[in-house]
C-alpha cells in the first residue's frame, strides 16, 4: 500500500487539492491511493512534488523488502 | 488531433488525464471487438438467410464485409508497425522450440481451417441448390486451401519471432 493518502493527510490536503494541484482528476488520485491504478513515472515525480516527499517514501514497500530478506 | 477526436466523439468538455484516458481506450478497445464479432455474427446469419431464401447479397453486405475486413486490416498493420506484436526469444534453442510448436499448430490449423470450410461451403451449397453435391475433390481443393492458410499463418507467426542476443 502506497503512503500517497498519508503524506496528503498530513499536509492538510483534500483528494479534489491535490488534484488541481497536478493537473489530474480527484478520481484518479482515488484510485492511486487505493492500489487500483499504478500511476506513470510523471504523475508519480508529480505527486512526490507536490507533497514535498520523494519517490522511496511514497511508493517504496520497504516493510515488505525487510520481510522478504528476513 | 486523437484527444480531440475522443472529446468529440464521447462527449467531454475537457481534456481527460492518464488514467481516464487508460480506462478510454480500455473501454473503447473492448466494445470495438466486441461490435466487430457482433458484425461477423450478423454477416455470417444474413449468408445462411441469403443461401436459404436463394437470393443475391445486397450492397449493404460487401459494405459490412469490407468495413470489417480494413477494421480487422487496420489493426494487424499498426500493431506490427508499433511492435507489440513481437515476441522476444533470449535463447536460439527456445527459438527453435517454438518454432517446432508453431509449426505443428500451423498443420492442425491448416486442416482444422480446410475441414471446417468444406463442411461449411457444403452446407451453404445445400441450402442454396437442395441437394448435396460435395464430394472428394471439393475436400482436395479445401484442405490445399487450408494448406495455403496454415503456411501463411505459420509464416506470419514465424515472423513475430525476434532472437534478441
Amino acid at each position: 500500500m502506497n503512503r500517497v493518502a498519508y503524506y496528503r493527510k498530513k499536509h492538510g490536503l483534500t483528494q479534489a487539492n491535490l488534484a488541481k494541484s497536478i493537473g489530474v482528476s480527484r478520481q484518479t488520485i482515488n484510485m492511486i491511493e487505493k492500489d487500483k491504478y499504478n500511476p506513470s513515472l510523471m504523475l508519480c515525480i508529480n505527486i512526490a512534488k507536490a507533497l514535498h516527499t520523494d519517490l522511496n517514501t511514497l511508493f517504496w514497500e520497504a516493510e515488505q523488502d525487510e520481510d522478504k530478506i528476513n | 488531433m486523437k484527444t480531440k477526436l475522443i472529446n468529440r466523439i464521447l462527449g467531454f468538455s475537457s481534456n481527460r488525464d492518464e488514467f481516464q484516458h487508460q480506462e478510454i481506450y480500455q473501454i473503447l478497445g473492448h466494445t470495438g471487438m466486441i461490435l466487430w464479432c457482433i458484425s461477423m455474427i450478423y454477416m455470417f446469419v444474413r449468408l445462411f438467410f441469403i443461401n436459404y431464401q436463394q437470393t443475391s447479397p445486397s450492397i449493404d453486405y460487401f459494405f459490412i464485409l469490407i468495413m470489417n475486413l480494413t477494421y480487422a486490416g487496420v489493426i494487424t498493420i499498426r500493431l506490427r508497425v508499433s511492435k507489440v506484436d513481437i515476441e522476444e526469444i533470449y535463447s536460439y534453442q527456445d527459438y527453435m522450440i517454438l518454432k517446432k510448436k508453431m509449426k505443428w499448430q500451423a498443420v492442425f490449423m491448416g486442416i482444422t481451417w480446410g475441414l471446417e470450410m468444406f463442411a461449411l461451403m457444403g452446407f451453404f451449397d445445400f441450402l442454396y441448390t437442395g441437394t448435396y453435391n460435395y464430394g472428394f475433390i471439393h475436400l482436395t481443393i479445401w484442405l490445399c486451401g487450408g494448406a495455403l492458410f496454415g503456411t501463411s499463418m505459420y509464416f506470419s507467426g514465424k515472423s513475430k519471432l525476434t532472437i534478441v542476443e
